[in-house]
């Protein structure tokens, strides 16, 4: 998948996430369409880094110390079916994995 | 002649042992008299006495009563202001937060009790034991006068065994005279004699008398002085029974100016309920503090002021927890606005579709977060955006999280523009 295509199918994940109101149910689907919004931005921003070292010829560490910790903590993310217990990683390793990359495109738009 | 001269002399003799009988009689009657009115002054005095001791414990035990009906009446309106507290803070505790209440309440009640029982048990014991200690005196005064009465009685008796010796004198006198007749002593010498002896009897006689008086002198002054003991008594025992009156009062002041710091409490309380509840703002926070849905913004709340109530736990004083927890209160406060604003700013632009930026979303982040330190320090971070085990899952959960996956897109996209171009 080229990088237009992964920034279209990010963009098609996020009507898939409902906004919920008090008394709905939590669904399994819920937690899975973060999970799948995750891998998949995590590899374009990891495309769009080599893109940046190829334009600009230099690499950044810092940038590269956030996407790995990134990668590291996406490799702890899981899919829930029907009858699973939300667990408090399954909320938490999202927020843990987005903030790096938010990190990471900070730095890189800072230094383009 | 002789024999005449012996009549005359007899007849001298008669008359004038007849005369010096007569003036001892009268001055031992002059005598008992004194005595007499000594004795009946002495007594009557001494009656005075003890009805002015009578009267004083009459007074003491009267005073006792007033000072314990003081002290009872002074208990009844101390159990009836801790009636009144109690309702209030009972009428106050339905309303408002219980936690802030208990503790302090019920510690302070009984501080507050014992502090004041105290000085009144004080007050009752030092007045019996100081009217042991006047009765005790008393006591000690009627001895005094008692022993007092006794000596001027001594006297007379000596009084009287001295008139008892006068008589013996006189009559070894007669004796002697009659010998002295009896054997031709010259009717001159014994004329002389006689007369003599009237004098000597008569000197005697005025002597007892000033006795007597100087006597009855020393037992009048005996028995005023007596009677300014007892005035003295009168007087300390009248300062005694003060000493209650004032412990009350001062009770009383301590009971008006704890009354006051109630009050004060109250209104304090009352003011800030009141400053709670008018803006609307409070009502939701008060709902979100204590029983609506689970919050980020409740969290925050709940654990601040969990966090200000604790930490005053053991401070023992209702009013400083009251203010601690007004702060915290305030405290909390302050930030509802600021959530409520980028809450409701958040859905609107969720609901237009609208992107978010990360910088934006960095603010908003930044802001909650500097909420949660200025509340709680570092944990409320976790608490905030980490789920924890035991939490609920709540709606923010998963709207924010849309909301951040737009943002991250559109970040995606003007970097890939960037690279682009």
């Amino acid at each position: 998948m080229s990088i237009e295509d992964k920034i279209a199918y990010l963009e098609s994940l996020v009507p898939q996430m409902e906004f919920v109101r008090k008394g709905d149910y939590v669904l399994a689907k819920h937690p899975n369409v973060f999970v799948d919004f995750t891998n998949v931005a995590l590899d374009l921003l990891r495309e769009l880094y080599d893109l940046f070292k190829k334009k600009r010829g230099v690499s950044l560490p810092e940038v590269e110390y956030y996407i790995g910790m990134a990668e590291s903590r996406a490799g702890f993310l899981r899919k829930v079916k029907f009858g699973d217990i939300i667990r408090v990683q399954d909320h938490n390793l999202i927020i843990d994995t987005w903030k790096p990359m938010e990190m990471a495109i900070r730095i890189l738009q800072a230094n383009l | 002649m002789s024999g005449v001269s012996y009549v005359v002399e007899v007849w001298v003799d008669t008359d004038a042992r007849g005369w010096v009988s007569s003036s001892s009689l009268k001055v031992v009657e002059d005598g008992l008299v004194s005595a007499d009115y000594m004795c009946m002054l002495t007594l009557k005095r001494l009656g005075e006495v003890v009805r002015g001791v009578d009267w004083f414990n009459m007074l003491c035990l009267k005073k006792l009563v007033d000072s314990v009906r003081g002290l009872e009446r002074y208990g009844k309106d101390i159990l009836r202001h801790y009636a009144d507290v109690g309702l209030g803070l009972d009428v106050a505790k339905r309303g408002v937060v219980r936690p802030v209440w208990d503790y302090p309440f019920v510690h302070e009640y009984l501080f507050k009790q014992v502090r004041w029982v105290k000085p009144i048990v004080e007050s009752v014991v030092g007045f019996d034991w100081y009217s042991k200690n006047v009765l005790r005196y008393y006591v000690d005064v009627g001895l005094s006068v008692d022993r007092s009465v006794k000596v001027p009685v001594k006297v007379l008796l000596d009084i009287s065994h001295v008139f008892e010796l006068f008589e013996i004198v006189g009559w070894v006198i007669c004796v002697v005279r009659d010998y002295l007749v009896g054997e031709h002593v010259p009717v001159k010498d014994v004329a002389s004699h006689k007369a003599d002896v009237g004098v000597s009897v008569d000197v005697l006689g005025k002597g007892v008398g000033k006795v007597c008086v100087d006597a009855g002198l020393w037992a009048d002054y005996v028995l005023k002085l007596g009677v300014k003991v007892l005035a003295d008594a009168g007087v300390i025992s009248d300062y005694v029974a003060r000493l209650p009156a004032k412990a009350l009062l001062d009770i009383g002041v301590g009971l008006d100016r704890y009354g006051k710091r109630i009050l004060k409490a109250y209104l304090d309380w009352c003011v800030c309920g009141d400053w709670i509840i008018v803006p609307g703002m409070v009502t939701v926070f008060l709902w979100d503090l204590f029983i609506c849905e689970p919050t980020p913004l409740r969290d925050i709340c709940k654990v601040g002021f969990d966090s200000v109530v604790s930490s005053d736990w053991k401070a023992y004083d209702l009013i400083a927890c009251l203010v601690e927890a007004v702060r915290g209160v305030d405290g909390a406060y302050r930030y509802i606005p600021v959530w409520l604003r980028d809450y409701l700013a958040a859905d609107h632009d969720i609901g237009f579709g609208r992107a978010w930026v990360i910088v934006d979303k960095a603010k908003f982040e930044e802001l909650v977060v500097k909420v949660g330190f200025t509340l709680m320090g570092r944990e409320v971070w976790r608490r905030v955006y980490h789920k924890i085990w035991f939490d609920l899952v709540e709606v923010a959960d998963q709207n924010v999280k849309i909301a951040v996956a737009q943002a991250l897109i559109d970040a995606f996209k003007s970097l890939y523009e960037k690279l682009k171009g």
